[in-house]
């Protein structure tokens, strides 16, 4: 019996430690965290999790909402290891509610609309106000079961299609759409295949992704399919819908889909193809360092690597690699789902008004930002990441926050979310 | 002496109660995360997420009970419900769509139990085989598309508490009265306990593995019928989770992994309760995925510990 | 002597025929293809990895499946180990040995507590393997923070996993093993708990240190899987709610081929040839250029095409002898 007790310790001690492990911060950490509680309580209590943060060193938002009541957000995420998702929480949690009442309480990773409407519905009942989604399996259900629970709803990253949009703009608890499109997704691929076909560039590899089961993967796909089809090239589709084969005109297009495996053919494969003579470019549609960067660092570290992904410490570190390892990357960044949060905090303390687009949701268009050579990428990636002052700040939301300026309306909401390049990043800063 | 063999009832009445007691603690934790405020919505959600796993976790009690192990289980679900999509896509029938998913259930269910009668085959790994066949064959389904949709007008109606009430109470007391009151539970455990004995005895385990099948089949279509009325929207991860969420769910309920007599048909529906609540209150506390992955595991060993109390042998459990 | 020299032939067909066949059956599909299944180093490469992945799993999955134990966790063991060494290499700048040594005593380590939780609990290994793979894995999540780890920038660590590397871990995880399993007293009282557990017992086998050693064993060969697949994708992702089981899926095969040639030889050599087998088969698709559809659909068949074969050689057998007497009568008539 005593043995068994022991086992049983065993197993909770493990717990105990894992929990203390990743708890554990340096003391003076621990002293900026105890100086931003004495400054705001209320964001104080909205710490909950004790994941990575970054942000100790921000500079504490000149307004003070503090005598507002803690709201409680909840986050839908699809992928909770996603080194974007990863990057998007910590924004939230340890920017955004060290800065303004609330509490986020994020879902496991969701990849099914019935995981989707699950952790909606957990949500709701833990008296969640409001809902952020980067899940997108059945948003038209999600928002319509949101619409009967009366809790707001945004979509963080993408949008709605048009006929979506059509149907459920009248809902009231509808916020509105921040992301980029789908057919946004086609030209990023489209924009990332011409700029080294414009180039010069004749031999590439192709990396699909999940195609044609994953719709923006498919879709990058297609943008990599129309520029090479302009420059010439024949593409000749798959059977059943799946990724098929270039030909012709002076161009060498091999092509790969699919994820590893346990037997290790995916990677044979890769690197296979990566090993072939010649080869000058391998376009990816999603993890192109994750998949690619090993074999091309191995095998022939002069190939550029395209792809899209967000502006994280691991791609930094494959663009400062020497040689770089990585030539061109579209992606999103940390903050950018700022203005997205700004429109929710405006829903959930009664002024859904100043965010209404004619007294419908909105869908605001907001795009990628592109960054090619490392030089490029550092100059992006210390603005998308900064610490102390990230794109977006608690004081650049401020003016669009009903609570904070009464003059709040959408017309410079949907400016100021629509105005993302990096120029105008900049502009908000100075 | 009348003392310790009170003691000793007792001792076995609290761990047979471990479960219960696991859930009843779980039911009060829940109570004051929800601050003391539990609507009929709370109830109507937990409902809705345990339906489906305890209806196939209550069907796949009659393969666990044989010491049998299926982890295909979601794979099958995930197969059943496109065909019945694709079903009623084209005839716009619920009906079709459920006998559909019922037939195609039961199929696997007959395929997986007959491949391993017939050329006998250890169920699991078969099941491990069955797992990639059917998972190639959600995708020859969707056909190079990404989701296969239903309407969901269709299926909505179906979509309410009392239809998945019903559902559940009649599938559980077909499943309870032949678990309980025929002869099929009987000798599922006994297969379970000591398969020689049971074979000596004139049980044939390939006869009862194709009835065991048959009816997780049938759990597997009912299954399969909720997702799509639950969530109109299949893709190639659908149901994906529901192998594993079974065998939580039985093991929490206090089943032992092995089958045998200690077999209880009803484990299936305490675990489901179980870890709907489980997974309700962990996000209240904050924690992150990682952490709250680790409390669960922690949770389902203790639970199990708790129940496995009293029953040790003098060689190690396998 | 002719009898002696038979009985050598019919071990060298039973031990080598599977792997052998199956080279010549991929070497003539890519010939009738115009291409050869050895073209470059990378398809070396390509294959040797394979082998040594899916033998260093099947070993760890057999050491334990074989004494009716089934360990989920062994993948969340791989992942975890490989990630705290990667972790520890690249903050202490160690050098690439380091990592690889420090991923297997990690992995011993993990295999360790596995067991110990097994032996005191007294549970059933599926369960507590469940509740190990589960706080595993969440624990790697916790150590990266749920980023996982990026090695591909660090060139020096990738070539752990080189091909003359590789055969040099094969050839000593092969030495080891049957060493272990057959000249210690360890492997002795293994075989002697796997065919009867209680007799066993009862003549006063520890079978918890036992288990335990199995355990510990079988978390230092995954430690070794890690490192391999780790520096082969120059990344390792989290895996969470069980998406790490996937890892022992490729075993099963080697497992029961190596089940197969061990009645004619050594049961960890016939594991070997079975990843051979199963790396041969790999190499296949990635020259005949397979989808992944079609990969793990053939992989699913020819395991279940194998196991009826072998739950029913008896029965062919049988079969056989009786179409050979058929046609003899036949002839003779």
């Amino acid at each position: 019996m005593r043995k068994r007790v022991l086992a049983m310790l065993l197993c909770i001690t493990m717990t105990v430690g894992s929990l203390a492990g990743c708890g554990q911060q340096k003391p003076a950490e621990q002293a900026a965290e105890t100086s931003e509680a004495d400054a705001n309580e209320s964001a104080a209590a909205a710490e909950t999790t004790s994941e990575s943060d970054g942000y100790e060193a921000a500079a504490q938002a000149s307004f003070d909402l503090s005598s507002v009541d803690t709201i409680k957000l909840g986050v839908l995420i699809y992928d909770s290891t996603d080194a974007e998702v990863v990057a998007f929480k910590n924004y939230y949690q340890n920017y955004i509610a060290q800065n303004f009442p609330v509490e986020f309480v994020y879902s496991e990773g969701i990849a099914t609309a019935e995981e989707e409407v699950s952790a909606i519905e957990n949500f709701i009942n833990m008296n969640c106000k409001g809902i952020i989604s980067f899940s997108d399996q059945d948003r038209v259900a999600s928002i319509k079961l949101c619409e009967e629970a009366k809790v707001y709803y945004a979509v963080g990253a993408g949008t709605l299609s048009d006929e979506q949009y059509e149907e459920l703009k009248g809902y009231s608890y509808y916020v509105g759409s921040i992301g980029p499109s789908l057919e946004n997704e086609e030209v990023i691929g489209y924009d990332m295949a011409k700029h080294y076909i414009d180039a010069g560039y004749k031999n590439f590899l192709v990396y699909a992704g999940g195609y044609p089961y994953v719709d923006m993967h498919m879709k990058r796909t297609a943008g990599f399919i129309r520029a090479f089809e302009e420059a010439g090239v024949t593409y000749t589709p798959g059977d059943n819908g799946n990724f098929g084969t270039f030909a012709g005109d002076g161009y060498k297009i091999d092509t790969i889909d699919g994820f590893p495996d346990e037997a290790g053919a995916f990677f044979g494969t890769v690197g296979q193809k990566v090993g072939e003579p010649d080869l000058e470019v391998v376009l990816t549609a999603a993890l192109g360092v994750e998949l690619f960067g090993a074999s091309i660092a191995q095998i022939n570290p002069e190939i550029k690597l395209a792809t899209v992904a967000s502006y994280t410490d691991a791609y930094k570190e494959a663009f400062n690699a020497e040689p770089a390892q990585l030539d061109y990357l579209t992606g999103k960044y940390a903050s950018s789902i700022g203005p997205v949060f700004a429109a929710m905090f405006n829903a959930v303390t009664g002024n859904i008004d100043c965010v209404r687009d004619n007294g419908n949701a909105f869908r605001i268009d907001q795009g990628y930002w592109t960054a090619i050579g490392t030089e490029e990428f550092n100059t992006l990636f210390e603005i998308a990441n900064s610490t102390e002052k990230p794109a977006y700040t608690a004081d650049d939301l401020s003016p669009y926050i009903k609570l904070v300026n009464d003059a709040a309306n959408f017309a410079d909401f949907k400016a100021f979310a629509e105005a993302y390049t990096i120029e105008d990043i900049q502009a908000l800063h100075k | 002496m009348k003392w310790k063999h009170i003691c000793r009832k007792l001792q076995e009445n609290i761990v047979q109660l471990a479960p219960v007691l696991g859930l009843l603690i779980l039911s009060i934790i829940y109570y004051f995360a929800m601050d003391g405020q539990i609507s009929l919505y709370n109830l109507k959600v937990i409902l809705n997420q345990v339906v489906i796993v305890a209806i196939v976790a209550t069907g796949a009690t009659f393969i666990y009970s044989m010491g049998a192990f299926d982890i295909s289980l979601g794979a099958a679900t995930a197969v059943s419900a496109m065909c019945g999509a694709v079903a009623v896509n084209r005839t716009g029938s619920i009906a079709v769509m459920l006998l559909t998913c019922l037939g195609v259930g039961i199929v696997i269910g007959l395929f997986n139990s007959t491949l391993a009668a017939l050329f006998h085959l250890p169920v699991f790994v078969t099941t491990i085989a069955m797992l990639s066949i059917l998972g190639a064959l959600t995708e020859v389904i969707l056909n190079g598309q990404s989701q296969l949709e239903v309407a969901s007008e269709l299926v909505s109606g179906f979509d309410n508490i009392i239809v998945k009430l019903l559902i559940l109470i009649v599938f559980g007391v077909l499943c309870y009265s032949v678990f309980e009151l025929t002869p099929v539970g009987r000798m599922n455990k006994f297969l379970g306990s000591n398969p020689v004995s049971a074979k000596q005895t004139g049980i044939s385990s390939g006869k009862m593995s194709i009835i065991a099948f048959f009816i997780a089949g049938i759990g597997v279509g009912l299954g399969a019928f909720l997702t799509i009325v639950r969530a109109p929207v299949l893709g190639k991860t659908t149901a994906s989770s529901i192998g594993m969420d079974v065998l939580i769910a039985i093991v929490f309920g206090g089943m032992p992994i092995s089958g045998g007599a200690r077999s209880k048909i009803t484990a299936a529906m305490v675990g489901s309760i179980s870890i709907v609540l489980l997974n309700q209150i962990l996000p209240v506390f904050g924690f992150s995925s990682g952490i709250s992955q680790i409390v669960k595991a922690v949770m389902f060993l203790l639970v199990v510990f708790c129940a496995g109390l009293g029953f040790r042998d003098k060689t190690l459990p396998r | 002597m002719k009898k002696q020299g038979k009985q050598f032939g019919k071990r060298i067909v039973g031990t080598f025929g599977i792997p052998v066949f199956t080279l010549l059956l991929f070497m003539l599909i890519c010939n009738l293809r115009g291409i050869a299944l050895f073209n470059t180093a990378g398809h070396m490469l390509t294959f040797i990895r394979s082998t040594v992945v899916i033998g260093f799993t099947s070993w760890a999955l057999s050491l334990n499946l074989t004494s009716g134990r089934f360990d989920f966790s062994i993948g969340a063991i791989a992942l975890l180990s490989s990630v705290i060494a990667a972790r520890v290499t690249l903050i202490y700048d160690l050098p690439a040995f380091a990592m690889f040594l420090l991923s297997v005593i990690i992995g011993a380590v993990l295999g360790l507590i596995s067991g110990l939780l097994y032996v005191l609990l007294k549970l059933p290994p599926i369960i507590t393997s469940l509740g190990v793979t589960l706080i595993y894995e969440a624990m790697t999540f916790v150590v990266t923070k749920g980023e996982g780890v990026l090695l591909s920038t660090s060139l020096h660590l990738l070539k752990i996993s080189s091909t003359r590397n590789l055969i040099i871990m094969a050839l000593t995880g092969l030495i080891i093993m049957i060493f272990i399993c057959n000249e210690t007293v360890f492997g002795y009282e293994m075989r002697a708990l796997q065919t009867g557990q209680l007799i066993a017992v009862n003549t006063g086998i520890r079978e918890h240190i036992n288990a335990v050693i199995c355990y510990t064993l079988s978390g230092a060969l995954m430690g070794v899987v890690g490192v391999v697949n780790l520096t082969t994708k120059g990344t390792a992702s989290v895996a969470l709610n069980f998406s790490s089981i996937s890892t022992m899926f490729v075993a099963f095969l080697p497992m029961f081929v190596g089940g197969f040639i061990g009645r004619y030889s050594e049961e960890r050599l016939g594991i070997l040839l079975g990843a051979i087998t199963s790396a041969l088969i790999t190499l296949g698709f990635v020259r005949l250029e397979v989808s992944n559809q079609m990969q793990s659909l053939i992989n699913a068949l020819i395991l279940l095409l194998f196991l009826i074969f072998l739950n029913n050689e008896g029965k062919l057998k049988m079969i056989w002898a009786k179409s050979k007497t058929g046609i003899r009568d036949g002839e003779t008539k």
